[in-house]
């Protein structure tokens, strides 16, 4: 991914103190430097003058092409967010899932999604959400934890800052759960859902969105909000 | 000619496979859900604690649907005034009712014939009716057949909530006469054993329907409710009708204070011990007398008269001293309002074995000092 690229030397130039693209250039980097130099100093004789020369000549090469790559790098990843293909989203949610009395519960759960957009348009995901249960009941000690793992194919449009997307999903869900000093058990289950997300980029390079959707598993049918943090790549 | 010799041996052959399969597969395999163990929470009387054991519920039908003849569970709902000022009978059984309550789902998975919830909701329906099971092999044991009662509609989880949609109606347990329903709201405050696993509990709220039975006649109100009563009768009959849930509840489970491990004394400075000595003074009888129904608090002296009977447990067994009790409640079916209760405690002695009516006696006149002089033993 080019825009990885761009990051790494990114953090290779925080990492060296070197300047960002557009900043002034540091101090004593640049002709100030050849301008400062005290009389005596170069190399004695006319070859030596020429070499020393040379060299300048290469190093200031050298400092321009350092200086446009991270100019470059620093463009792309402020690219305005219809630019970028990658997103790195991580949140937390509020599941109210269907109980077996026919109520609903809240539970809190927490998502990974990496999502890769297509001709502007199109996007394909996948994602990883989990959730514990252990409710305080005394004697009584139950466990349960879910975990998901979905693909998810949809749509998402940028408008300006501006993110509307829907998204179709399918996966499996994980649980495990255990009572008491029973060994734990585990049960697959498919699923399918729904969503839809509105947000916002932040510099380009971060967004903040909520998504709500429905999740569809047998007898069961979850509705699920979330806040995450996306990191646009 | 072809012989039908053959043919007749073919159809004969046919018949008797089938009679075989059939009588094989029919006594062979056993039925799978009378063999069915089911992982529930219960009380052990000899560590004195509960703990997940696996238990057979025989009167369960539909395992899903946690119905059976003993009840059938209604899950959710929300519990809707109906009428808000009950005169009559009709009235009062109009007065509450449930609305979009659902038939539950458990899940659960079955292994080696042992049946295990796969969530806590599930975990929990399936141990409130296992307990209610007991209560009524309970009932059962001391004189009261299950037709008495018959099949009690359950409400899990039901809601309560006035104009916000916020439940108010949370971590408790009841016995609504006018449904003729039980209800165990979701516990959202108690970090103790749920109410609803709480088998002591579920035998004092069964109690209730058994009192609503013998003494009401299974009416939707009490005859205090259309009657003109006076308070102090009113109110000797509601402290009657939580004491003698207490009781049962203690003697069936073996535990005075089946409701600590729900329901934390120090922490909700609820004493319901039934162990624990207490009187009834002439305090108590002044609360009693001059106590609004509406506000007098029923749990104290329902207290007296619960760790008043648990007393006599040295000089009954259990199963005779509940079987006393009830035939008690049974006298009561005509009950007016001079309703006294010393009038229970005289019925309570006369069906109490004969070497234990004097012990009782005994204890009766100590204890319930401010009807002492009423009581027929003392004479």
């Amino acid at each position: 991914m080019r825009r990885m690229t761009g990051i790494w030397v990114l953090v290779a130039c925080l990492f060296l103190n070197l300047p960002s693209p557009g900043a002034e250039s540091p101090p004593g980097t640049d002709d100030e430097q050849a301008n400062d130099e005290v009389p005596g100093d170069a190399a004695d004789g006319p070859d030596g003058n020429d070499k020393a020369d040379d060299d300048a000549d290469e190093q200031e090469a050298d400092k321009q092409d350092r200086d446009e790559a991270i100019r470059a790098a620093w463009a792309e990843i402020f690219a305005p967010p219809e630019e970028h293909r990658w997103e790195l989203e991580a949140g937390l949610g509020l599941n109210q899932w269907q109980t077996a009395y026919g109520g609903r519960q809240q539970r809190r759960y927490g998502r990974m999604r990496l999502r890769r957009l297509w001709l502007d348009l199109l996007s394909t995901s996948m994602a990883v959400d989990f959730a514990r249960h252990a409710p305080q009941a005394g004697p009584l000690e139950f466990t349960a934890q879910r975990a998901a793992l979905t693909t998810a194919i949809g749509v998402h449009w940028w408008a300006d800052r501006w993110l509307l997307g829907v998204d179709i999903e399918g996966g499996v869900l994980w649980n495990r759960r255990t009572i008491g000093n029973d060994v734990a058990s585990h049960q697959f289950k498919p699923l399918v859902g729904a969503a839809a997300r509105l947000g916002v980029s932040v510099y380009g390079t971060a967004s903040l969105s909520v998504e709500y959707g429905q999740r569809w598993h047998p007898e069961r049918l979850d509705r699920l909000a979330i806040l995450q943090l996306g990191w646009l790549l | 000619m072809i012989s039908a010799a053959p043919h007749i041996r073919s159809v004969a052959n046919v018949v008797y496979w089938v009679g075989l399969i059939a009588l094989v597969t029919s006594c062979g395999s056993p039925d799978a859900d009378s063999d069915r163990r089911y992982l529930v929470m219960d009380y052990d009387a000899e560590r004195e604690r509960y703990e997940t054991v696996e238990s057979q519920i025989e009167t369960l039908d539909d395992a899903r649907a946690v119905s059976g003849d003993i009840a059938f569970l209604r899950g959710g709902g929300n519990l809707v005034i109906g009428e808000p000022a009950p005169q009559t009978e009709g009235e009062f059984a109009d007065a509450l009712r449930i609305e979009n309550d659902n038939t539950p789902r458990v899940s659960y998975e079955v292994d080696g014939g042992r049946v295990t919830a796969w969530d806590f909701d599930s975990l929990l329906m399936l141990t409130l009716y296992h307990h209610l099971e007991r209560a009524a092999f309970y009932f059962e044991e001391i004189g009261v057949g299950r037709d008495v009662v018959g099949q009690l509609p359950v409400y899990y989880a039901p809601s309560l909530s006035f104009i916000i949609p916020v439940n108010l109606l949370t971590d408790n347990a009841a016995y609504a006469f006018t449904m003729d329903a039980l209800l165990f709201p979701r516990q959202m405050f108690l970090s103790d054993l749920p109410l609803a696993a709480n088998r002591g509990v579920i035998v004092h709220e069964y109690s209730h329907a058994v009192f609503n039975r013998l003494v009401h006649g299974d009416a939707r109100a009490p005859q205090y409710l259309v009657e003109p009563w006076p308070d102090a009768a009113i109110n000797r009959m509601r402290a009657l009708d939580e004491g003698v849930a207490d009781i049962f509840g203690a003697l069936a489970v073996g535990d005075p204070n089946f409701i600590s491990p729900s329901i934390s004394e120090e922490e909700f400075d609820i004493d319901r011990d039934v162990s624990r000595e207490r009187h009834y003074t002439q305090e108590l009888e002044r609360t009693v007398v001059d106590g609004d129904p509406a506000r007098f608090n029923p749990y104290i002296l329902g207290s007296v008269v619960a760790s008043t009977v648990w007393a006599l447990r040295p000089h009954v067994d259990d199963t005779r001293l509940g079987r006393a009790v009830v035939d008690a409640l049974v006298d009561f079916s005509t009950v007016g309002p001079a309703f006294d209760l010393s009038d229970f405690f005289d019925s309570l002695h006369a069906h109490l074995p004969t070497e234990a009516q004097p012990s009782a006696c005994t204890i009766f006149t100590e204890r319930l000092t401010a009807i002492s002089e009423q009581l027929t033993c003392a004479e």
